[in-house]
């Protein structure tokens, strides 16, 4: 069960990855789902100038 | 000979005055776009796609090169000192480069940027030069069917696999792939889709829909978006060198770094971005020091800022292994080699290996380069914020359509260049991707020859696309990167919906 859990937890991160790549590609902010996923806070990415 | 004596032979071209020269230039211009907010290496590369027309092809692919590294070295100065990301690829960095600026730690957040960079570069470098010839030996035995199946793959995860829309994305690559019907076939010598206009008998000019979408599209854009955030540079404080304490919560984020944007950089649409992202969430889990994430952790920096540089050289082993552009940069670098009549892929390492070599080497040496330029001139970068906005963009506009003019001096092409920058713009504005166009312009003649040369040797017989075990499982893979990430989709849609319903009970 570890396993699968650390492999859906990879697989997660790398979905939110590449959704919040694809958003800040169009000058947008990531969802906060996305951010939430990889750790970041969704605020302090909001202070960043896009 | 191996690997490493190619990459000696490699070094010796490109430590040529001339080539030395180029190198300096491109990653000077790399860094000088990397330092500009809303300008990035693939609008540099497309601009001086035409002005390099008739420049030396080493020298001109060497100086590309120099761009998309530089362009990655340099988006980091401003994400630590402004909070305002050079470039897409550095916007993770200013979550802790600039609450460090903010601290007084610009210093150490500039070196361990520029540090990893360089590591990351030289390993990944190193990477690209020893991994490419054992790729291009496999894909020597590649024929019609099994590239054809590799485009077809790259159109996929171009267009559909990664990004917020499927839809979007395959109408941006089959708009990219109509266009490139335009002209006279080939094979039977009829004109397609050119409606009585000479001038489309010769086919849409990649370079100048490269510039229209990346510099005029790009420049429309950014210039519509009416930012009046004041940039307001944070002084860097104190010692600008690494305590010992830094490079020791470093080291390890920078090779980390590099191990995730290396292979990240290599799939196809990867984006250096991917690697950032997922570069600061393993730093975040990894760290000794959790409390500081948030508050100007150095391993935020470094980490993500390895992954960027690495991924740059990742998104070369396609690209000179096996002609595939992974991400819009290295379209457009493509582009550029296609202007000079080389055809990137397994048998340019055969026709032209001083070449292939020296733009490799030359990537070595611009990395020194680059850690030399940006640690000691950190000053006279930020200064370049200072140009006037509308001036940039202005500068910009002029300079796309003198480029284009120069190399192909008619009105029409003007007129193609306006309206493809306009199509660009729009297509930003509703969020399209625009690398599909561009891949789809580019690889589309590519594709459909290998499908029609495999379809000529099988007389007409489509099942033997799928008959090649290399083949099927390209065609395979490319079928799930379409219809799995569908049904991520739908299935996340399903839990926002839910959720929503939840919200309003």
């Amino acid at each position: 069960m570890t396993v699968l859990r650390s492999i859906r937890s990879v697989f997660s991160t790398l979905r939110a990855a590449v959704h919040a790549a694809s958003a800040v590609e169009m000058h947008r902010v990531p969802a906060t789902r996305d951010l939430n996923t990889l750790g970041i806070d969704k605020d302090a990415f909001r202070a960043i100038h896009l | 000979m191996g690997a490493f004596d190619f990459l000696l032979q490699g070094l010796a071209t490109a430590a040529e005055p001339m080539m030395l020269l180029y190198a300096l230039i491109g990653v000077t211009l790399g860094t000088a776009v990397g330092v500009l907010p809303g300008i990035g290496p693939a609008l540099t590369v497309a601009l001086l796609l035409p002005v390099t027309y008739r420049l030396d092809a080493a020298g001109s692919l060497i100086m590309f090169a120099g761009i998309y590294y530089g362009g990655m070295y340099g988006g980091s100065t401003t994400s630590i000192l402004l909070n305002t990301p050079g470039e897409s690829a550095s916007i993770i960095t200013a979550l802790e480069g600039n609450k460090m600026a903010r601290k007084g730690r610009g210093g150490p957040a500039l070196a361990t940027a520029a540090i990893g960079s360089f590591i990351a570069g030289l390993i990944a470098t190193l990477l690209l030069a020893f991994l490419a010839p054992s790729i291009v030996k496999v894909a020597l035995v590649f024929g019609p069917r099994e590239y054809f199946a590799l485009m077809v793959l790259a159109f996929v995860t171009v267009s559909a696999a990664f990004g917020d829309s499927a839809l979007r994305g395959l109408t941006s690559l089959f708009l990219g792939l109509a266009l490139a019907c335009v002209g006279i076939d080939q094979l039977t010598g009829q004109a397609r889709l050119s409606f009585g206009v000479p001038e489309l008998l010769d086919g849409i000019e990649v370079t100048t829909m490269a510039v229209a979408m990346f510099a005029v599209g790009e420049a429309l854009f950014i210039a519509g978006q009416r930012n009046v955030q004041a940039d307001e540079v944070t002084a860097v404080k104190g010692s600008i060198w690494m305590s010992r304490a830094d490079w020791a919560r470093s080291w390890k984020p920078w090779l980390r770094g590099t191990f995730l944007g290396f292979p990240i950089g290599a799939m196809p649409a990867g984006g250096a971005e991917i690697g950032t992202f997922l570069s600061y969430a393993t730093e975040k889990k990894l760290t000794k020091h959790p409390e500081e994430f948030g508050e100007g952790a150095i391993e935020g920096v470094a980490g993500p800022e390895a992954a960027n540089n690495a991924s740059a050289a990742g998104t070369l082993v396609p690209l000179l292994t096996l002609g595939l552009p992974t991400s819009a940069t290295a379209a457009i670098m493509l582009a550029g080699f296609q202007q000079f009549g080389l055809q990137p892929g397994p048998l340019l390492f055969a026709t032209n290996p001083t070449l292939v070599w020296g733009l490799i080497a030359s990537l070595l040496i611009a990395n020194a380069m680059l850690l030399v330029l940006n640690l000691p001139m950190i000053g006279l970068w930020v200064k370049l914020l200072t140009v006037p906005k509308p001036w940039l963009y202005a500068g910009i506009l002029l300079f796309a359509t003198l480029g284009t003019i120069g190399a192909n001096p008619s009105s029409f092409e003007l007129g193609m260049l306006l309206a493809f920058g306009v199509l660009g713009y729009v297509m930003r504005l509703f969020g399209y991707p625009i690398a599909p166009i561009v891949v789809g312009l580019i690889l589309g003649p590519m594709a459909e020859q290998q499908l029609r040369r495999a379809l000529s040797i099988s007389q007409g017989d489509w099942t033997t696309l799928v008959q090649s075990p290399i083949a099927a499982v390209l065609l395979g893979i490319a079928a799930l990167a379409l219809i799995v990430p569908l049904i991520l989709r739908a299935r996340g849609k399903g839990q926002v919906l839910s959720q929503l319903a939840g919200d309003e009970d």
